[in-house]
C-alpha cells in the first residue's frame, strides 16, 4: 500500500498582497487526522498563507501550487473551497448587521449539504443541531438569534468561529490567531471545542503567534515561518523552545534550509 | 438650458396649453363652477414656471429633458379590459379589505372593493365627489396659484379630474385601505389628485402602489419598444388632532415611465405620520414629501429606499417644516443603485423661529453596488430657532469585500452573499411598516427587485 493523497499538499508557493512578495517558495503537507500549528513572528506571512488558502481576493498567488485531496485548491472559488470542508476561523471576524446569525449559519450548513447531495435542514433542525453544537463551545442561544458577529465581544466572536466549525464540520480547518485576545476561560473554551472535533478524517491547521494555545491543543507538528519561508519544522517540543528563546533565536541559530 | 432643450420644453407647454384649451368644455361639464378658475389660474401659472430646468437648484441633478422630450400625444382610454385575476397578477392578493383600482389616471369602480367601510370612513373617487358632492373638496382644491411653486403641480391641478378621495372620521379602529394605480398604456398622462383626510384621533394604513400592466396594450408589440408615459400623482394629507397615519408608497412602474409624485402633509397638534416610500421602478422617477408640523406635538417620520439599476434615475426630494415647537421628525432614505443608475437625495428639515424643542434627525446612507453608478445627496438643515435637537448626515459606501469574503468563504456563493448584505442594508426601512400583509408586500417586491439588480452585477 503506497502514501495516501495527502489531504493538503503546497509546493513552493509564492504570494503577494498589494505588490509585496510576502509568501517566498513555502512547502507544507498536512495528512489526514494530523493537527500542525505554525508559528511565527509578525510579518512572517502566516495570516498570507490562511488568505491563499481559503482564496481572498486581495491575495495574489504567483507561483507555486496548493492541492486539496489531489485537487487543485487554487483554481476554485472560496465558496467552492468551503462547500469541500474546507474552513478558516477568521482572526477578525466580521461584523455584519442585518444578517442573523442563525440564519447565516444555516443557509452555509445547507450550501455545504446542496454540494454533499444532501437534503437542506430547515429552520427547526437547524435549531435542533445547532443547540447540540452550541453546548461544545459555551454557546448563549442569544447570540444565535443576533446580527452576525454585531456586538460581540472578542471572545464571544472566536466562539462563534469554533461553533460554525462545529456545524460545518470541516475537513481542513485553518485557525488564524484564534487565541489572540482570548482570557484563559475563553482560551479553554475554545481548545475544548477543538479537541471535541478531532479525528482521524479531519485536519487541523493552527496558526499562532504565542505557545499558550498549545497546551491546550497539542499539535502533532509544529513548523516556524519566518520571511514567508518555513525555517524549521518539528514535533510539539519545538513550540516551547521557541516559548523560552523567542523567535530571535531563529535568526542566529536555525540554518535556513 | 441648451437650445433643443429649450425648443422641447416649450413644445411641452403648447402641448399642454392646447389641451387645456381643447378641454375646458369637457371639464367644466364635470366640474363644479368654482373649480373652472382654479384650473385657469394653475394653467396660467404652470406657463410662467415653464418646466423645471437644471439651474433650478432641486432639479440640479435631474434631467427634465426627458420630461419634455416626451410624447405625449395621446390621452389614455381609461378602461383598459383588466379583469379582477390580472389585478391580482399585477399587485399581489389584496393586503386591505378596501381597495380603490384606477386604471390610467382613472378610477375603475368594478375593479374596487369599497362595500365593506364603516360609515366614519369615505373612500371615494374624486371624478365621484366632484360630480356629487364638490363642497367636500372646495377648500382641498382651491389652492391659490401664486402659492404653486412646482410646475408639475401646477399642471396637475390645471388638469385635476381623479384620483382617491379618503376621508377617515373619528374610530378607535384602524383603518387599512389599498390604492392600486396601474398603467396599462406606454404613452400618454396618468394625472392624478389624492386628498387623504383622518379626522382627530382616527388612526389609518394607507398604500399606495404604482405598477404598470404593458402587456394589456395592444399597440405596445414589446415593451422595450414602448414610448414613456407620464404619471403625475399629487396627494394632499390632512392629519387632525391626534391624528395617525402610516402611508406606505411603492412605486414600481415599467422602465418607460416618468414618475413625479409629491405627498403633501399637514399635521395637526400630537399627530403621528409616517411615510413609508419605496421606490423601485420608472425609467425616471421623482417623489416628494413634504410634510408641515403645523401645531404642537406632531410627529414625523419620513422612511424610503430607492432601489434601482440599469439606466434608471431616480430623485427623492423630502422637506419637513417644523412651524411649531415641541414637534419631532426622523428621516432614514437608503439608496442601492446598481448598473449605471443615477441617484438624488434631497432633503430639508426646517426649523421655524418659534420652534422650540424640536428634536430633528435625517439620515441618507446608500450602496454603490456597481463601479458606473452615482448618487448625489444633500441632507440639509435650516434652524432659525435656538433650543433645539438636530442632527444629520449621509454616507456612500460599496459593499464590503470584507463581509463579502466572510460570507463566501462560508459557502455562499457570489451572488447569494450578495443579496444578503444588500437585503441586511435595505432591511431596516420595510421593518418599519406595521401592517403585516403590506409589509408581506413591500418585501417581496423589494426581493424581486434586488435579485435584478444582484444578478446583472455578477456574471
Amino acid at each position: 500500500m503506497g502514501n495516501p493523497t495527502p489531504l493538503l499538499e503546497i509546493r513552493d508557493l509564492r504570494a503577494s498582497a498589494g505588490g509585496v512578495e510576502i509568501l517566498k517558495g513555502l512547502n507544507l503537507t498536512v495528512n489526514a487526522g494530523e493537527v500542525h500549528a505554525i508559528m511565527g513572528p509578525n510579518g512572517s506571512g502566516k495570516s498570507t498563507l490562511a488568505n491563499v488558502l481559503s482564496g481572498r481576493p486581495s491575495v495574489e498567488v504567483t507561483g507555486g501550487s496548493v492541492h486539496y485531496h489531489g485537487i487543485d485548491l487554487l483554481e476554485l472559488a472560496p465558496e467552492q473551497r468551503a462547500v469541500d470542508g474546507l474552513f478558516l476561523a477568521f482572526q477578525y471576524p466580521v461584523e455584519i448587521p442585518g444578517v442573523a446569525n442563525s440564519y447565516f449559519m444555516k443557509a452555509a450548513l445547507n450550501a455545504a449539504r446542496k454540494h454533499r447531495g444532501e437534503e437542506p435542514l430547515d429552520g427547526m433542525d437547524f435549531l435542533t443541531f445547532a443547540r447540540e453544537r452550541m453546548k461544545l463551545v459555551e454557546f448563549d442561544e442569544k447570540l444565535l438569534h443576533r446580527s452576525l458577529n454585531e456586538g460581540f465581544s472578542g471572545g464571544e466572536k472566536k466562539r462563534n468561529e469554533i461553533l460554525q466549525m462545529a456545524i460545518l464540520e470541516p475537513r481542513l480547518a485553518i485557525l488564524d490567531e484564534t487565541d489572540s485576545g482570548l482570557d484563559i476561560d475563553a482560551l479553554r473554551i475554545v481548545a475544548n471545542g477543538v479537541n471535541t472535533l478531532r479525528s482521524p478524517e479531519r485536519s487541523t491547521i493552527m496558526i499562532t503567534h504565542y505557545q499558550r494555545l498549545l497546551d491546550y491543543v497539542v499539535p502533532d507538528f509544529v513548523h516556524v515561518l519566518a520571511d514567508g519561508q518555513i525555517v524549521t519544522s518539528g514535533g510539539a517540543e519545538l513550540a516551547h523552545e521557541l516559548e523560552k528563546k523567542g523567535y530571535v533565536w531563529l535568526q542566529t541559530e536555525v540554518p535556513a534550509p | 438650458m441648451s437650445a433643443e432643450q429649450s425648443h422641447s420644453q416649450s413644445h411641452f407647454q403648447s402641448h399642454f396649453g392646447a389641451q387645456f384649451a381643447r378641454r375646458e368644455d369637457e371639464f367644466a361639464s364635470a366640474s363644479p363652477a368654482w373649480l373652472a378658475p382654479v384650473r385657469r389660474a394653475a394653467m396660467q401659472r404652470f406657463d410662467e414656471l415653464g418646466l423645471p430646468t437644471r439651474k433650478d437648484e432641486p432639479w440640479k441633478y435631474t434631467p427634465t429633458s426627458r420630461i419634455a422630450k416626451a410624447a405625449f400625444l395621446q390621452e389614455p382610454r381609461s378602461e383598459s379590459g383588466l379583469s379582477r385575476e390580472d389585478i391580482v397578477r399585477i399587485f399581489g392578493e389584496p393586503a386591505a379589505d378596501c381597495s380603490l383600482v384606477f386604471e390610467n389616471g382613472r378610477f375603475t369602480r368594478s375593479l374596487s372593493s369599497v362595500d365593506a367601510l364603516p360609515e366614519t370612513v369615505t373612500a371615494s373617487s374624486l371624478a365621484e365627489i366632484l360630480r356629487d358632492d364638490p363642497d367636500q373638496v372646495q377648500r382641498s382644491l382651491s389652492v391659490r396659484a401664486d402659492s404653486l411653486t412646482r410646475p408639475l403641480a401646477a399642471l396637475n391641478l390645471a388638469f385635476v379630474h381623479d384620483g382617491a378621495f379618503l376621508s377617515i372620521g373619528s374610530s378607535r379602529d384602524e383603518q387599512s385601505i389599498e390604492l392600486l394605480f396601474v398603467s396599462t398604456r406606454a404613452a400618454g398622462v396618468a394625472n392624478l389628485r389624492n386628498i387623504i383626510r383622518i379626522a382627530s384621533g382616527a388612526n389609518a394604513v394607507i398604500s399606495m402602489r404604482y405598477a404598470s400592466d404593458l402587456a394589456a396594450d395592444a399597440s405596445v408589440e414589446d415593451v422595450r419598444s414602448a414610448g414613456d408615459y407620464l404619471t403625475n400623482a399629487v396627494t394632499s394629507v390632512e392629519l387632525g388632532d391626534n391624528a395617525e397615519l402610516d402611508l406606505i408608497s411603492v412605486q414600481n412602474e415599467a422602465d418607460c415611465a416618468l414618475h413625479l409624485s409629491s405627498v403633501d402633509v399637514e399635521q395637526q397638534r400630537d399627530s403621528r405620520f409616517r411615510s413609508h416610500l419605496f421606490a423601485i421602478g420608472a425609467g425616471l422617477s421623482r417623489s416628494e414629501v413634504n410634510s408641515v408640523l403645523a401645531a404642537p406635538g406632531a410627529d414625523c417620520a419620513l422612511n424610503g429606499l430607492f432601489l434601482v439599476g440599469g439606466t434608471q434615475h431616480v430623485d427623492n426630494q423630502t422637506v419637513i417644516d417644523h412651524a411649531s415647537p415641541h414637534c419631532s421628525s426622523r428621516e432614514l432614505y437608503k439608496g442601492v443603485l446598481g448598473g449605471r443608475s443615477r441617484g438624488v437625495f434631497n432633503g430639508l428639515v426646517r426649523v421655524r423661529e418659534d420652534a422650540q424643542k424640536t428634536n430633528a434627525q435625517q439620515s441618507n446612507s446608500n450602496l454603490l453596488v456597481s463601479d458606473r453608478a452615482h448618487v448625489n445627496t444633500k441632507p440639509t438643515l435650516e434652524i432659525y430657532a435656538d433650543d433645539v435637537k438636530c442632527a444629520h448626515g449621509s454616507t456612500i459606501g460599496r459593499l464590503d469585500e470584507d463581509a463579502l469574503f466572510y460570507l463566501r468563504s462560508r459557502g455562499l456563493d457570489e451572488r447569494s452573499a450578495t443579496q444578503l448584505l444588500i437585503g441586511a442594508f435595505v432591511s431596516e426601512v420595510g421593518e418599519a411598516i406595521p401592517h403585516e400583509l403590506v409589509r408581506a408586500h413591500v418585501e417581496r417586491t423589494v426581493a424581486a427587485k434586488l435579485a435584478t439588480v444582484t444578478s446583472s452585477e455578477i456574471a
